[in-house]
């Protein structure tokens, strides 16, 4: 696998002296009820900037996707944010009347989710959806709105734009049906969009050109994009920079590159270890020894600790930030912190052992 | 004739209401968990006269009319009139609006179902004879007559019409005899006495296969009530009749008859409303509630609801009549053919007792079938003498007959509350002197059914004993072919005295005769024990005047009137 | 709307009132023994019976007599009532309009408040779900006549806001034909009620559950307005499933609330018809019943497809 810009996408480096779009800190959600877990997300802080895309990245149930839905407040009844804060425009979000905060979403930020056909209301045509998006946040006719859909269904490749506005969306394809959804996200030209798994339920094939499409929106509009995603050869193809997430903790903060070639966290380099391409055949996958603790379950200190090959003692210790390792790349390792370890760096521009 | 005054509609009463009919609802409610069976539909008595054993419960009573005696019948009407009289002048032009449980399948004689109908046919047709309040019959076509041993000659009214105008004439009244001998009907076996008929003049000759004076009683009721014979061939006759009473009809429907007063009667100055609507409404609760919220102006009540009528400021009109509550013994069981053990069940029976606890003290204890004040009523013929409460004597009785241990009948009901209601209660008074009483409850029809085949050992229900006649009624009990006698009991002498009643002239012979057949039966141990003759209950608005209850058992609305205001 | 879909739908249905036609028009076989004897009653002679049965033809063979009587039914002729010899066309068409304005009037009431109150219920969940779903339990459980009785007590009697009885034909008294409906149909609807809140819960809160309700709230949308497009059309189809299904119950109810009420309707018409065994009556009572249930599933059926349009390419 390649982390270079093979495909390339044209990357503007000096936005990264920009001011962030989205800024959270220190953002700290809290699961009620019976499986009660303080802490489901704890601690966790970045920022998004305009123009580049953050991955937030982590198996199953680390948190990434409660702290893409904390960000519009879109939170299931029995989890609340505890704690933190989420900037965005000169405002908390965190802070806002619901009144104000719904004209964030769908508005400044925009949001698509992991599965388009049943994320989109099957007893309502596509462009209405569309139209209802727009006219939700700019005051405009039925007739102008309608027209503003069939470009965008254009602008999201969808070919016969005007007549597929009529169409519902169990006539479409989910690769169809994903752009809809992006399409609708985008009607109000956002600052942020946020992808919570968007290429998760389609084809390869499918997925690469969805990735496209975002790409050349991002260009387009200048959008920031947090794309939340499991995949790491998404995250290759497309990321600026990555966030890792692990049982509720950000374990660690990069470039994508430094990250990849140099990861500065034992999980985030067991990840790596274990993605298949480029392994010799019928050799054995290197894998991460044992399991992601389930809410409520998570261990003290370091969450990784009882999985990690290096734990020492003070791993549990209680007071433990993620902070500047190298240059604009942060870890949560207390190890790595002090020193006490160091991780080897991984072949750059490689598929392992070439 | 007790009269209850009116309530003022005070607050406390209006309360009373609520929680009377909130607790009547909880109650109604209990009533429909214990027990899915309840009150039924009306079921039609499918026999004349005699056991209407197929009402619904107190259906007998609503049909019942009642004033005290009658010497006070006058009076009392009078009273009822000064009463309601007191609101205002009569309004010529209202329409009063009847309410009661049932509504006629026909208006035309030959089809009606039951006698029940007699309310609604009473306002459209002139019959040959009436009743009057104190239930003696009085002339109404025929004006006059004669009875002899085998004839019956009926002078004709004269100059009067029907309502197509068709003149009332002998040939008019033996047309209509004719229709009905003719008719396959019910009514048919009432006139079976008669032969054949001629006319002379204004005269009519019934030719009498046997002495029948008591075919006059017969007349006063639905068998004789006059139609135009130019009607006869109409097709519309079960909803449109022809008659020649005070009110033609209007409309027919399920819910009920809506009447107009004809201008052509022949005392059209005593029809004192302009139109009678007469509801037909099955349920009870509905019933009253119509009456209390002012939408229904006069009608009957049941004894159970006097309490909801007095708390909810109705005018409460009470009487007793020709209607008794009965207990029939069947003689071909072996036990029951002994006039002593006859004699024990009767003394069995606490009539207060009963009449208090069913009938909060409203059913009047009796052991004769004619109230005091009608014709045949014995005075010394009491409960003390014949029939006195008293198991101790009850037991010995049976002991010296045979049976210190007792024995086991069944005894069938109508299976409505009422009926069951005292079929428990004669159970355990039975039981009390050691008969065994095997219950048997039973739909109306079947019922009906069962006894005339004489499935029961005995049975208990409401009797109408003066419709159509007290003769139809007396051999129906008491003559060996009677139908209500599947037993087939024979009253020592009953054919000398049916012919002494039937050959009465005069109506001091009728009494006598009448009053030698009770003396007769409760000498020999009545096999129909009379237990008490319920109450009539007439409920009317303050504005409503005119109700009188008569003694015979039969409902007429003729004299009521409305004041305006 | 595809025009197969209607036809095959339209072509069950009368399928299914012929079928109940064959059953309706030959009812009177049903009676155990003699038909024609059990009709004329037990006192009836030997020439009343047999008038009787060629009055019901009975002596025709099966086929006729089913022919007859359709094409009679057809023309809206279903003869004479055997107790009052009334034309039975005439019967119906004089007690109609009271039954169908209680009717109506119930199935509105039911539909305002069930749907009310099941939408508040699914949607707000919490107290409102829980003081609303035991309501509707408890309206489930009552019996319409015990609540008619219940009204009756408290408005017509206490308050004397409402008559008691009977019922006044719109033509004739508009205010007044209102005032008589009021307590009847709402003692026959509030029952019916119950069950489509019930029904309508159920389906806003499997709606509510929905991805696609997620995304409205990402773009923005508000709780009311919007969420009310999101939702009705989405949780409807359950919600006029029961409604279809409700309408046998509103059939059966009015006949009791007609007997409550002192309202002269088809109910009243039919409980006589039943105890006089009057079958020409019964006849036209049963097959007018069995079409007003077949049209009113038909529709609902029918308006599946306009609800939701992924079952109208499934045809």
């Amino acid at each position: 696998m390649t982390i270079s810009s093979s495909t390339g996408y044209p990357r503007s480096s000096s936005a990264a002296l920009d001011e962030p779009v989205l800024s959270i800190r220190e953002l700290t959600v809290d699961l009620d009820g019976a499986d009660k877990q303080p802490g489901l997300v704890e601690d966790v802080s970045f920022d998004v900037h305009a123009n580049r895309t953050l991955a937030l990245i982590g198996e199953s149930g680390c948190g990434k996707t409660m702290t893409a839905m904390a960000v519009l407040g879109l939170l299931p009844p029995a989890i609340h944010v505890s704690g933190g804060s989420v900037r965005f425009d000169g405002q908390d979000l965190l802070d806002l009347r619901p009144r104000e905060l719904r004209q964030v979403r769908g508005g400044g930020i925009g949001m698509i989710f992991q599965d388009p056909m049943s994320s989109l209301n099957p007893t309502m045509k596509v462009g209405e959806q569309i139209i209802e998006a727009r006219r939700l946040h700019v005051d405009e006719s039925k007739s102008a709105a309608a027209k503003r859909a069939v470009e965008l269904l254009d602008q999201v490749g969808i070919p016969n734009a005007a007549r597929r506005a009529d169409a519902y969306p169990f006539e479409m394809s989910g690769g169809m049906q994903q752009r809809v959804m992006i399409a609708m996200s985008i009607a109000c030209d956002p600052k942020v969009l946020i992808a919570d798994e968007p290429t998760t339920a389609l084809d390869v094939t499918i997925q690469a050109e969805i990735l496209d499409l975002l790409a050349n929106l991002q260009r387009d509009l200048g959008m920031a994009i947090m794309l939340v995603t499991h995949d790491l050869g998404v995250v290759a193809d497309f990321a600026d920079e990555v966030a890792v997430m692990y049982a509720g903790h950000l374990v660690e903060l990069g470039p994508i590159r430094e990250v990849f070639h140099n990861p500065q966290h034992p999980y985030t380099q067991g990840l790596l270890d274990a993605m298949p391409q480029g392994a010799v055949p019928r050799s054995q996958l290197s894998i991460v020894r044992g399991r992601v603790p389930l809410a409520g379950q998570f261990p003290r200190g370091c969450r990784f600790r009882t999985r990690c090959p290096h734990a020492r003692e003070h791993c549990e210790r209680d007071d433990m930030a993620t902070v500047d390792v190298r240059v604009d790349h942060r870890s949560r390792c207390l190890l790595v912190q002090t020193g006490e370890m160091t991780l080897t760096p991984r072949h750059p521009g490689g598929v392992n052992g070439e | 004739m007790r009269h209850i005054g009116r309530n003022d509609r005070i607050d406390l009463g209006e309360r009373n209401v609520t929680m009377r009919r909130l607790l009547a609802i909880l109650a109604a409610m209990v009533l429909l968990l214990a027990a899915c069976g309840g009150d039924d539909d009306d079921a039609e008595a499918t026999e004349s006269g005699g056991v209407e054993a197929t009402e619904t419960e107190d259906e007998a009573s609503d049909e019942t009319t009642a004033t005290a005696d009658d010497n006070e019948a006058a009076d009392d009407a009078g009273d009822d009139a000064a009463d309601a009289a007191d609101a205002g002048e009569i309004d010529r032009e209202a329409t009063l609006i009847y309410a009661t449980s049932f509504i006629t399948n026909s208006l035309d004689v030959p089809n009606v179902g039951t006698d029940f109908s007699y309310t609604y046919v009473n306002l459209v047709y002139d019959g040959l004879t009436k009743r009057n309040s104190a239930g003696e019959v009085v002339p109404a076509i025929a004006e006059s007559w004669e009875v002899t041993s085998d004839t019956l000659i009926l002078d004709i009214v004269d100059g009067r019409t029907f309502h197509d105008g068709t003149p009332i004439d002998a040939e008019a009244v033996k047309a209509n005899l004719e229709r009905i001998i003719n008719c396959e009907c019910r009514f048919a076996s009432q006139l079976a006495p008669i032969g054949s008929i001629e006319t002379s003049g204004n005269q009519v000759i019934l030719n009498l296969s046997e002495p029948a004076g008591t075919l006059l009683e017969v007349f006063a009721d639905i068998a004789g009530m006059m139609a135009s014979p130019a009607s006869f061939e109409n097709e519309d006759l079960d909803t449109n009749p022809v008659g020649s009473g005070p009110f033609t009809v209007r409309e027919y429907s399920d819910g009920g008859v809506v009447y107009d007063r004809w201008d052509g009667y022949h005392d059209v100055e005593n029809t004192l409303v302009a139109s009678v609507e007469i509801r037909s409404i099955p349920d009870d609760n509905t019933r009253i509630s119509g009456f209390i919220s002012g939408e229904l102006d006069v009608g009957l009540a049941r004894l159970g609801q006097l309490g909801e009528a007095e708390a909810g400021g109705l005018n409460i009109i009470m009487g007793g009549n020709a209607q008794m509550y009965i207990l029939a013994l069947e003689t071909d069981n072996e036990a029951l053919a002994d006039p002593d053990v006859r004699r024990a069940i009767s003394h069995a029976l606490d009539r207060d007792g009963i009449s208090q606890g069913l009938y909060g003290g409203n059913c009047t204890p009796t052991v004769q079938p004619y109230p005091e004040g009608f014709p045949g009523y014995v005075a010394d013929a009491t409960v003390e003498r014949y029939a006195a409460y008293d198991p101790d004597l009850a037991r010995q009785l049976l002991a010296d007959a045979g049976y210190p241990d007792g024995f086991t009948i069944s005894m069938g009901a109508p299976a409505i509350t009422n009926y069951t209601n005292q079929l428990e209660i004669y159970q355990a008074q039975l039981a009390e002197i050691g008969i065994t009483v095997e219950a048997i409850a039973d739909e109306g029809r079947t019922f009906v059914q069962r006894l005339s085949e004489g499935e029961y050992d005995s049975w208990l229900g409401p009797s109408s004993t003066a419709r159509p006649s007290t003769a139809a009624w007396w051999h129906m009990v008491y003559h060996p072919d009677g139908a209500r006698n599947a037993g087939g009991y024979e009253l020592p002498g009953i054919d000398d005295l049916l012919l002494q009643l039937n050959s009465a002239t005069t109506p001091a012979e009728s009494a006598a005769a009448i009053e030698a057949m009770t003396v007769a039966s409760l000498e020999d141990g009545a096999r129909t024990i009379i237990v008490c003759s319920p109450q009539t209950v007439a409920v009317h608005q303050d504005n409503v005047g005119g109700y009188q209850i008569g003694l015979a058992n039969n409902l007429d609305l003729r004299t009521v009137y409305k004041t305006a205001g | 709307m595809s025009s197969r879909l209607l036809v095959r739908r339209l072509g069950g249905s009368v399928l299914v009132v012929f079928l109940a036609s064959i059953l309706v028009a030959l009812m009177v076989h049903l009676v155990p023994g003699d038909a024609a004897s059990a009709v004329a009653g037990e006192n009836a002679s030997p020439e009343q019976i047999q008038s009787t049965r060629e009055r019901l033809g009975l002596d025709e063979p099966i086929w006729v007599q089913y022919f007859s009587w359709a094409t009679d039914a057809l023309r809206g002729d279903f003869g004479q009532s055997l107790i009052t010899n009334r034309p039975v066309i005439e019967m119906v068409r004089q007690v109609l309009p009271a039954t169908l304005s209680i009717t109506l009037a119930a199935s509105v009431i039911a539909v305002v408040i069930g749907v009310t109150l099941g939408g508040l219920a699914g949607l707000r969940r919490g107290v409102t779900d829980r003081v609303t779903s035991l309501g509707a339990s408890l309206g489930i459980a009552m019996p319409s006549f015990w609540v008619g009785m219940l009204l009756v007590t408290f408005f017509a009697l206490e308050f004397d806001l409402f008559p008691v009885l009977d019922y006044t034909p719109l033509t004739e008294d508009p205010v007044g034909w209102l005032h008589h409906i009021t307590l009847p149909a709402l003692a026959l609807g509030l029952g019916m009620s119950a069950e489509v809140a019930r029904q309508t819960r159920g389906g806003v809160v499997d709606v509510m559950a929905q991805p696609y309700i997620r995304t409205a709230r990402a773009k923005g949308a508000p709780g009311g307005r919007l969420f009310a497009r999101h939702v009705v059309r989405n949780a409807a189809i359950p919600v006029v499933t029961v409604l279809g299904l409700q309408i046998g119950r509103l059939l059966g109810g009015v006949i009791i609330i007609e007997q409550v009420f002192a309202i002269n309707g088809l109910g009243t018409m039919a409980v006589r018809a039943v105890a006089d065994r009057d079958f020409p009556v019964i006849q036209a009572y049963v097959l007018l019943t069995t079409v007003i249930v077949v049209a009113i599933n038909l529709l609902v059926d029918l308006s599946y497809g306009w609800i939701n349009p992924r079952v109208r390419s499934e045809e």
